[in-house]
């Protein structure tokens, strides 16, 4: 547990997987979930080693880029929710708008929502617990 | 320490570590202006833009985000367009963005 994490809010630990390619933004979001907040990060760099670390570590939420190479965050979405390791897991998807056509394809997607890129550090993991429905202290 | 005096300096250290990706970005969204007909570099370019575009803000840097978006929507056309004589050169907004980010090391 990290020395900084706000005690009251790591009564509950929580575990968040971040999946995307940029290595500046794993660590952005590991240093706004887990340094700041005291939640444990679990990191991937692409949709393939995403759904791996989902399946193997069950975090208790998953935040999820959109465009990556190779399996893009809509397709390894798709893939959480029709896996029964997974399918439970709440997903929240990380996006900086995209293509009209990624647009459409989030709007079909069963997800617990979406937080726009870029995102503010100090709003992060209250953005992410709203959605998924974990109390914000 | 605050936690946002603490995010101030440990972003600044990330931004510093990571620098080569988000010049390597850079790299490619020149090489998509460069080769403006290229559909794969185009492509490559606008991954680029976007994720510069997704990526700046939260490092605070506020008009790079706004150049990346451009870039973004220029490259993100199907295909080349021929000039809008109102909208700024694709070459000026790329060498604008690395004015932006050049010696924020």
């Amino acid at each position: 547990m990290s020395p900084f994490a706000d005690s009251a809010n790591s009564l509950i630990p929580r575990r968040v997987l971040v999946v995307d390619d940029s290595s500046l933004i794993r660590e952005a979001a590991a240093l706004a979930l887990g340094t700041i907040r005291g939640w444990d990060v679990l990191t991937a760099a692409s949709g393939e080693e995403g759904l791996e670390r989902a399946g193997a570590d069950q975090p208790d939420a998953v935040l999820l880029d959109v465009v990556m190479p190779g399996l893009d965050g809509i397709a390894v979405a798709e893939r959480l929710a029709h896996s029964p390791g997974t399918r439970t897991i709440p997903v929240v998807m990380l996006t900086a708008a995209g293509s009209a056509e990624d647009r459409q394809r989030l709007e079909r997607l069963a997800v617990a929502g979406v937080i726009p890129k870029p995102f503010e550090l100090a709003t992060l993991a209250d953005q992410l617990a709203v959605l998924v429905g974990w109390d914000v202290a | 320490l605050t936690s946002s005096a603490l995010s101030t300096a440990v972003l600044q250290a990330i931004w510093t570590r990571h620098r080569s990706e988000v010049l390597a970005r850079l790299d490619a969204i020149e090489r998509a202006v460069a080769s403006d007909a290229d559909p794969g570099l185009r492509a490559d370019g606008w991954r680029a833009a976007h994720q510069l575009a997704g990526t700046l803000g939260t490092f605070g840097f506020t008009r790079g985000t706004e150049l990346a978006r451009q870039l973004e929507a220029h490259l993100g056309e199907r295909q080349a367009v021929p000039p809008d004589p109102c909208a700024p050169d694709l070459r000026t907004l790329a060498c604008d963005l690395r004015c932006e980010l050049d010696g924020s090391a």
